[in-house]
């Protein structure tokens, strides 16, 4: 039973990785940044801040270990983050090494879009040269929990780099 | 402890426990499953009867592969396994734990849980592939990189285990042994909790509650971030648990990486209050209507 309003932060995962390959193309494209953009909003965030609207009936009295819906709407989620791709070891460095990213999206689009770029099938993906991200993670919450200096720090490599 | 996810108990076990109890309630835990073979990999008559196994709730799917195996094996078709699981002809995310996905999927009073088992063609349009149980533990590793990044702003602990160390806190995994896992997790410096200290893991069912006189001297929880990750399926206006639809897309469940954060040293701190911070809107405001269903389907 999904809200009208969650509708923004759904992505259709699936079938249609072209698409949005060709949709973060489009973003790379049009949104690259340069050294003098201006930084995002600063952290932290905190849940409580952006709530908005108001105690609608499916919102309360729900059970919680199957919770709500509430947070799902933050405005915040819908932010754009920026991406700084780093090459690790042996892998091709590209061209456009900054762009934007719907917070809503999920980190399965930043590895989609290298595979693309990269044509490789095997690729391995990391944030801040330390772990590989789930592919179901948001990038909004990637970058709240690891970001810093406005941006999200994205490396890849063909080969394992940190085990 | 390091896990970075929270199971919460199902209705009928509310009640207050600290942190070791409440670990190793969870610990513990397992769901009967009753799984069937797909319809389409059936080429015998009769169809081999479903397996019946209990799956560890901190375990994953996956990692039953081998107790399925045998019992499917001689009524599969020619090829070459791929193994995942449905439940409703909603494909089974392999990463997240089976006590997560029952408590997620799985409506009252559905028990065992009946999975659907398929070894071929596997949904890669939809999951994540998974080759068996390094896939599983490679995943698990991340996740515990993630939480300790959370907590140190850096998973050095980690990354420097021990091969000894990893091998032995992945096998506390497999077999769901907890007093292993903390012998090895007490050396990953994940502790969001001081030493003395317990987690009650239970909700209260009054809001204006000082909780502090109800359970006193236990709960003294360290200041900062504890990484969490949440599931979180809205169930509409839906007065009955029974009455909720099977969920047939992923999408319909928000996963949210959201740490939450502890101000005060040494407080009560309880899974009520990080939710309450994640989610206020579901216990506000403050009407005996919203307490009672927290307290009773919790």
């Amino acid at each position: 039973m999904v809200t009208s309003e969650k509708q923004g932060l759904e992505i259709k995962l699936g079938k249609k990785y072209g698409l949005y390959i060709n949709r973060l193309e489009t973003i790379a494209i049009g949104e690259l940044l340069d050294h003098t953009c201006s930084p995002l909003p600063s952290l932290p965030y905190h849940a409580r801040e952006d709530r908005r609207r108001g105690h609608g009936s499916s919102s309360s009295g729900l059970p919680l270990f199957m919770a709500a819906a509430a947070v799902a709407e933050t405005p915040l989620s819908a932010r754009k983050v920026v991406i700084h791709l780093r090459a690790t070891g042996d892998a091709p460095i590209l061209k456009q090494n900054k762009f934007k990213v719907a917070g809503s999206d999920k980190f399965v689009k930043i590895i989609e879009f290298l595979r693309g770029q990269l044509h490789r099938d095997t690729l391995f993906v990391y944030v801040n040269s330390a772990f590989s991200p789930n592919p179901d993670e948001l990038v909004i919450d990637l970058y709240n929990n690891f970001g810093f200096d406005g941006k999200l720090v994205v490396n890849y490599a063909c080969s394992m780099a940190w085990g | 402890g390091g896990a970075d996810w929270v199971v919460l108990p199902r209705a009928s076990d509310t009640m207050e426990m600290c942190s070791e109890e409440a670990a190793k309630y969870v610990w513990e835990g397992a769901i009967p499953l009753q799984i069937h073979l797909h319809e389409s990999e059936v080429t015998t008559l009769p169809a081999p009867p479903p397996a019946l196994v209990l799956g560890s709730r901190i375990g994953y799917l996956p990692l039953l592969i081998p107790l399925l195996k045998p019992h499917f094996y001689s009524t599969l078709p020619p090829g070459v396994d791929t193994v995942w699981f449905d439940y409703k002809g909603l494909p089974l995310k392999w990463y997240v734990p089976t006590g997560v996905l029952f408590d997620l999927l799985c409506p009252e009073p559905e028990r065992p849980w009946n999975l659907t088992v398929h070894f071929r063609s596997y949904p890669a349009d939809s999951l994540t592939p998974c080759d068996g149980e390094e896939n599983v533990k490679w995943s698990f590793i991340n996740s515990l990189k993630e939480a300790a990044y959370i907590i140190n702003g850096n998973c050095k602990s980690i990354m420097n285990m021990s091969q000894a160390d990893q091998f032995e806190l992945w096998q506390s995994v497999l077999k769901g042994t907890l007093d292993s896992y903390c012998k090895v997790s007490s050396r990953l410096k994940l502790g969001v909790l001081r030493e003395d200290c317990k987690v009650r893991t239970s909700l209260q069912s009054h809001l204006g509650v000082n909780e502090s006189s109800i359970i006193p001297n236990q709960t003294v929880a360290a200041a900062g971030r504890i990484p969490v990750r949440w599931y979180i399926r809205s169930v509409g206006d839906a007065d009955d648990l029974e009455d909720i639809d099977a969920i047939d897309r992923w999408e319909e469940i928000s996963y949210i990486n959201r740490p939450v954060e502890n101000h005060v040293e040494g407080s009560l701190f309880t899974l009520r209050d990080a939710m309450e911070s994640l989610l206020p809107d579901c216990f506000e405001p403050p009407s005996s209507v919203c307490d009672s269903k927290l307290s009773t389907e919790v």
